[in-house]
């Protein structure tokens, strides 16, 4: 039996495609997945460069926070320590405003005490008017060399107490001159805004004004009988002076309109 | 599980075989291939006999299988060369001195 050369056994019919054909087909899909697998690569390289970016940025910034966070403890322990000594220092004043209290209370207390005693006792010793009233005018002087002591102290205080009243007082009233300054310059502002407003009003119904006349003039030109601010455009105005005036009037127009903004 | 290897019948050059083996659709196609080559031949050299159309087709298949060995090589090496570029390529994203 020969070799069949059934149509249904011809090459075209039994592959698909000739194997040099399969051969540059897988040729061709093995570089397409190449070419895939490069763009993969390079997109994964793209974020491989921007992740370190970003970590370099991050490394950055938790240094700087580190730093920040290094000087923030130093300045709240500096305010601690500040603190305790102002703690400190004012405990310290307070005892030696009380052992001062106690300084100036006790010599006195003695003193009455003990001419309290004596005062007391004199009745029971022997009476020596002399050393009695020499020692109550020793103990009456040095009471009110005391009392005056504590008066001056006082007075002093009451002093700084004042000086800082009128100093916050004049502070008080600069503020207060300051604002109705500006409050007064706030009312001139409103004032002249209104002004303002009201000039524009009339320079726009002016430039109207204006600009009518100077379409009139424009229509009568030929009959050259025109009257503009009370000028009179005489019946023997030669054209080119029309035009020069009119070009006059349409340059002012636009000055004006430009300086105050009107279209 | 163990595959059993089954009874095919073939027709190679015009003559009748009876051939074991497990993966029958790749045998039928392997048999299409070599008639393939005999017919090529026999259309080109009418004069030969089949037992030399034969052993041309088998030469001739020969040497397509080792044109697949060769072609399957450059494709590995090519596929490795690729892959050790792509290596380079991102060995460089990642250390190169960023800007």
């Amino acid at each position: 039996m020969g070799p069949r050369n059934l149509p249904q056994e011809q090459p075209q019919q039994l592959f698909e495609d000739a194997p040099d054909a399969q051969a540059q087909k897988a040729q061709a899909e093995l570089e397409a997945t190449v070419l895939r697998f490069w763009d993969t690569v390079r997109k994964s390289a793209d974020v491989i460069v921007t992740l370190r970016q970003e970590n370099a940025i991050l490394q950055a910034q938790v240094q700087s926070l580190r730093k920040s966070e290094t000087e923030l403890q130093s300045r709240v322990q500096d305010f601690l320590e500040r603190i305790a000594d102002l703690e400190t220092r004012m405990s310290t004043a307070q005892g030696s405003v009380v052992h001062h209290e106690e300084q100036i209370a006790s010599p006195a207390i003695a003193h009455e005490r003990q001419v309290v005693s004596n005062v007391e006792a004199a009745p029971y010793q022997t009476p020596n008017n002399d050393e009695l009233n020499a020692r109550a005018h020793d103990a009456t002087e040095r009471a009110q060399e005391l009392m005056l002591a504590r008066e001056l102290e006082h007075e002093v205080e009451v002093r700084s107490l004042r000086k800082n009243i009128d100093r916050l007082e004049d502070e008080l009233n600069r503020l207060q001159n300051e604002l109705n300054e500006a409050q007064g310059q706030l009312t001139d502002h409103k004032v002249i805004s209104q002004q303002l407003a009201f000039v524009r009003t009339e320079l726009e119904a002016r430039t109207k004004l204006l600009q009518d006349l100077q379409i009139t003039l424009e229509e009568n030109r030929n009959q050259r009988q025109l009257d503009i601010f009370s000028s009179v455009v005489q019946p023997g105005m030669s054209p080119a002076e029309m035009v020069a005036l009119a070009s006059r009037l349409d340059v002012l127009s636009g000055r004006i309109s430009s300086l105050f903004g009107i279209s | 599980m163990t595959i059993m290897s089954k009874a095919i019948r073939v027709n190679i050059g015009g003559k009748d075989l009876t051939l074991r083996g497990d993966n029958e659709e790749r045998i039928k196609k392997s048999v299409r291939e070599v008639n393939l080559q005999i017919q090529a031949l026999q259309q080109s050299l009418r004069e030969q006999s089949t037992p030399t159309l034969s052993l041309l087709a088998a030469l001739n298949i020969a040497e397509r299988y080792h044109d697949a060995l060769d072609q399957n090589s450059q494709d590995v090496r090519f596929v490795n060369e690729e892959l050790d570029k792509m290596t380079q390529y991102l060995e460089r994203a990642w250390r190169q001195p960023l800007p």
